[in-house]
């Protein structure tokens, strides 16, 4: 049974968690989650909430358009990320190696310069989408289902609305600071955001 | 008539450098979970900048030496020298 692939898959992963460990990943891809999330919500509230002032309704546009950039948000956050990352790692490794005198290309540190950048790629990848798709599921609802248009992009800003609260709640609970402003913080963000659109929907 | 049984390498004692991470305690654990090892014992001698000398007491029946350089090299350290090595008959 250990010999099958993905056991020996999952324990080289294992064993690379000390490095991951040390070289901060996890903070590295704490980071990126909130930003990108953050970007996602925003981004797709600006869609939704333009859409709504506009008057274009019709959830199957607005699905559309919300897909696409979700997509756009996932490709641009994993590629852009994995390029940004692999670089760093490599410049790490390069200065560990003038350090230590050696070299270090068969060293976990060489595994983690690669492991590290699509890990954090693909939570900075999926983080967006994942924010933009939690506020279109009413307008997924809303093409299936005979409910009324406008009440399912209500639905979607409030849910949209609530995902910012909970991940300026998220960044309240790391920084140990108080919850509820930090996300409170988080929602005036996206409600700006929203009066921005609505402005630009008077010009 | 039965072969005298083969002497087996019971304690090597290395002088290391290191980078500062992983710690001594991840590398301690990976060292400890190899085959034979019965106890690792790991003294910090030096501390540099970015890196640190070591030293590495690992003690077992039939310690397998490439193994342990193996578990250095994971690390991205670099064996200094052997200052000890012991072989005995089990």
């Amino acid at each position: 049974m250990a010999g099958f692939w993905p056991f020996r898959f999952l324990e080289r992963l294992r064993k690379l968690r000390a490095h991951m460990r040390a070289e901060r990943v996890n903070e590295i891809a704490r980071r990126y989650l909130i930003m990108n999330a953050f970007d996602g919500a925003l981004s797709i509230l600006s869609v939704i909430a333009s859409a709504y002032f506009v008057g274009a309704t019709d959830p199957r546009i607005i699905v559309a358009i919300g897909l696409a950039n979700c997509m756009a948000m996932g490709i641009s956050g994993f590629t852009g990320t994995f390029m940004t990352e692999r670089a760093e790692r490599m410049r790490r490794l390069r200065e560990l190696e003038s350090v230590m005198l050696t070299d270090l290309s068969e060293s976990d540190f060489n595994k983690v310069s690669l492991v590290a950048p699509i890990y954090v790629a693909f939570i900075d990848g999926i983080a967006p989408v994942l924010a933009a798709l939690i506020s279109l599921t009413p307008l997924f609802v809303a093409i299936f289902l005979p409910v009324d248009a406008i009440l399912a992009i209500q639905v979607a800003i409030v849910l949209n609305l609530a995902t910012l609260f909970s991940l300026g709640a998220f960044l309240g609970r790391v920084s140990r600071t108080n919850v509820a402003i930090s996300g409170l913080k988080m929602v005036i963000i996206g409600l700006i955001t929203a009066l921005i659109c609505m402005i630009f929907k008077a010009v | 008539m039965a072969e005298p049984p083969k002497p087996q390498l019971r304690k090597l004692v290395l002088d290391v450098l290191k980078p500062h991470e992983p710690s001594v305690v991840e590398l301690g654990k990976a060292l400890s979970e190899l085959r034979a090892v019965r106890s690792v014992s790991i003294t910090l001698s030096e501390v540099d900048v970015a890196t640190e000398n070591v030293r590495v007491v690992v003690e077992g029946n039939g310690l397998n030496y490439e193994d342990i350089e193996k578990v250095m090299k994971r690390f991205g350290a670099a064996i200094h020298s052997i200052d000890e090595v012991m072989y005995s008959v089990p």
